[in-house]
């Protein structure tokens, strides 16, 4: 059997069911061969970092070890910033690529791959005699999952053509050595210890993270909440899990509301399920200042965001872990009002309500009202797919529908990478969608709304345009710089977005913005919704960063 | 990250009334909401605390100020190593200051130059937003120095604080200073 055979045939036994990709000759051999197998879907991405970007969004969508393919080189090269990405947000990914001839580093297209992966933080296995490959790719399956990252796997030229003594149907995939995570049953004493500080605690609150979004740790977490009478939280990525409480207090850190900061203030306890608890939930520290902390987690431990350990750390699976305190509490008989009162319910009533008001310029709206028009409009179905910069702070803000489909992507904070990431979760999740993005952002994708219109996926790709770099624009207005230096201006994008087949519209007003999400909802396949935003709204987030406001 | 202050404000009284009030730390802390100076050591450093509301986010910094001043000229070098207890945060700071005769009379025009450098978990949080929460503590501080120079103008200079009197306000201070934790 040929190298590049029995690597098709693994990478499809591991349960490769879509390659998202660009075709470079460093990979010839390995497509034709893949694309032989029936139910394989090869997406043909226009720019590599998109496609790793895809099967990133692909496999946070999916739940399974995404699939992309790059050539070697320049072809990889292209990845660093999508690959750091994708570790930031642990995703696991395996990386098929190639590599120019052996022994000739005057190639056109020689690179350093192996540094170059790790720099990118992804982890490099390379294939150096034929009868290594079958297992080459059963390491890379088995390290993506367990490491939770991508994985370049190389296949390089000179070895693909090789005969290797291919196990074909017999293959063993990594699945079958490691299934994944285990569910962890806590330590009994640290119960104990976390019982107590949670019974003695008089306002507590329950702070989801990215390990409470499936639904048994959301249940146990809302259970366990209820008997103690906890104010809801959860970090970014988690937004709205559990929104559907009336004492959800919504995002904790720079994101949280002025009432919510001030709740957090008078908590006395702390009680994290499957968040890590960074400097970004915690506000560098500073948001709970009279809270002790239990904080639940799969790892041995996690250290706050504060360079501190939990007062309870708890090791253990967030379902379990969350029920046994809560059947511990109940034998106890502790069963509190704590924060769950009217008064508590009074003020998080309409608390994300922002009074500020800005000059809005003729020919452009406030982005606080797009995305509370987008947010009504869209029902709880449509997913949402959220990035960076400054524009992510306002549907983070103002979008409190609970929507069970979502994806943020801003761990390493690169803009560029909502469509693509947007593109992989559509066609994971096979259901609508609403990505937004800002123009700067969106720029750097464009190309992808070809692999959009290709796909036909249900996406409104809605780009908050305030034709700028809005982020710098603000800082750089704190700062006393020439913001206009960030101005720059875009073409209407509706009309670009039209010109690849997709639908596309440009919006002034906000009649104009509503008319586009119904003609989004009316018909199928993608509409791109190109919101012309005034530079004057600054969220709230960057009217604290930038300019220090109590708000 | 590094915070530059540059920062000049006019006060209606004379020069010396001014300098006697901002070369005195105790005078300085009653105008600054949320200082206080828990004591003096041995080597003429002032212990203090100093609360600081960054946004919606208040933290409360220890601090040790060392003041070198120059009456004569009424000019003066400040510096500050303050930390917070909670989040590990640490601030130095360095500024010099001086008053000159003002446009009108009796008048004076305050100027402070230097800069405070934020290490730790604050840095993120703050960036050109901590610019904006030292120029509201200026003008704050501008303001309340002005209130406490403004009716004096019209008494007779005032006398040089004596022994007891500060022994009296140390005291005050460290009572102050107790309550803040």
């Amino acid at each position: 059997m040929k190298v590049y055979d029995a690597v098709a045939n693994a990478f499809v036994k591991e349960g490769t069911s879509t390659v998202f990709g660009l075709l470079g000759d460093g990979q010839l051999t390995w497509w034709s061969s893949i694309a032989k197998h029936p139910g394989i879907q090869i997406v043909d991405v226009r720019e590599e970092g998109a496609a790793l970007a895809m099967a990133d969004g692909w496999a946070r969508g999916t739940g399974k070890i995404g699939v992309c393919s790059v050539t070697h080189g320049p072809g990889l090269a292209r990845l660093s910033l999508s690959l750091v990405a994708a570790k930031r947000g642990r995703t696991p990914i395996v990386v098929h690529t190639s590599k120019t001839a052996f022994n000739n580093e005057r190639n056109n297209q020689f690179l350093d791959q192996e540094k170059f992966v790790s720099a990118a933080n992804g982890g490099y296995i390379e294939v150096l005699k034929p009868d290594f490959a079958e297992e080459a790719v059963r390491q890379a399956f088995y390290r993506a999952r367990l490491e939770s990252r991508p994985i370049v796997l190389c296949i390089p030229q000179d070895i693909q053509g090789k005969e290797c003594d291919g196990a074909g149907d017999e293959y063993q995939p990594s699945a079958t050595m490691f299934t994944g995570q285990q569910r962890i049953r806590p330590d009994l004493d640290r119960l104990h210890a976390a019982v107590r500080i949670i019974a003695e605690s008089k306002k507590p609150v329950v702070l989801l993270g990215r390990g409470a979004m499936a639904p048994e740790p959301k249940q146990a977490a809302d259970r366990l909440a209820k008997r103690i009478g906890a104010l809801i939280a959860t970090t970014l990525i988690a937004k709205g899990v559990l929104g559907e409480s009336e004492y959800h207090a919504g995002i904790s850190g720079l994101f949280s509301t002025r009432t919510a900061m001030k709740l957090f203030e008078e908590a006395d306890c702390v009680i994290a399920i499957g968040a890590a608890l960074n400097e970004h939930t915690l506000a560098g520290g500073y948001l709970y200042p009279n809270a002790r902390f239990v904080h639940i987690d799969i790892a041995p431990h996690v250290m706050m965001g504060n360079d501190r350990g939990a007062d309870c750390y708890i090791q253990g699976d967030a379902a379990l872990t969350a029920q046994e305190l809560d059947e511990m509490l109940a034998q106890k008989g502790v069963a509190k009002e704590g924060f769950r009162t009217a008064a508590v319910r009074n003020a998080l009533r309409g608390a994300d309500r922002d009074p500020a008001e800005f000059e809005i310029e003729p020919g452009v709206v406030d982005t606080r009202e797009v995305v509370k028009i987008i947010d009504e409009k869209l029902p709880s179905n449509v997913g949402l797919v959220t990035g960076s910069a400054h524009n992510f702070a306002f549907p983070a803000f103002h979008m409190k529908k609970p929507r069970a489909l979502q994806l943020t992507v801003n761990r390493f904070t690169g803009v560029g990478q909502v469509l693509a990431n947007a593109i992989g979760y559509g066609v994971a999740i096979k259901g609508p969608l609403v990505a937004i993005e800002g123009d700067g952002s969106a720029l750097q994708n464009i190309q992808e709304l070809d692999t959009l219109r290709r796909l036909g996926l249900k996406l409104l790709y809605v780009i908050i345009n305030d034709e700028s770099y809005g982020a710098e624009y603000h800082k750089m207005k704190a700062s006393g710089r020439d913001a206009n230096l960030t101005v720059v201006p875009t073409p209407d994008l509706g009309a670009v977005a039209r010109a690849f087949g997709c639908r596309g519209r440009l919006a002034r007003t906000l009649e104009e913005v509503a008319a586009g999400i119904d003609e989004f909802l009316a018909g199928d396949g993608p509409l791109v919704l190109d919101v012309r935003v005034s530079r004057n709204v600054i969220s709230i987030p960057s009217r604290r960063l930038y300019f220090g406001q109590d708000v | 990250m590094i915070i530059d202050i540059r920062e000049e404000f006019e006060v209606p009284a004379s020069p010396e009334v001014v300098w006697e009030i901002i070369s005195n730390p105790y005078e300085v802390v009653s105008c600054l909401p949320g200082a206080a100076i828990a004591g003096q050591k041995e080597d003429g450093t002032y212990e203090g605390t100093i609360a600081v509301k960054f946004g919606p986010t208040s933290i409360t910094f220890k601090t040790l100020v060392t003041l070198e001043l120059n009456p004569a000229a009424h000019e003066g070098r400040f510096t500050s190593q303050a930390k917070d207890s909670r989040g590990g945060t640490r601030t130095r700071a360095t500024a010099t200051f001086g008053v000159k005769r003002g446009p009108v009379e009796p008048g004076s025009s305050v100027s402070m130059q230097g800069s405070v450098e934020v290490s730790g978990p604050l840095a993120n949080l703050v960036e050109s937003g901590a610019t904006f929460v030292i120029k509201r503590m200026v003008a704050v501080f501008a303001q309340r120095l002005a209130e406490k120079c403004g009716p004096r103008e019209q008494e007779a200079p005032r006398p040089k604080i004596g022994l007891w009197r500060r022994v009296f306000r140390l005291v005050c201070a460290k009572v102050k200073g107790w309550a803040w934790h």
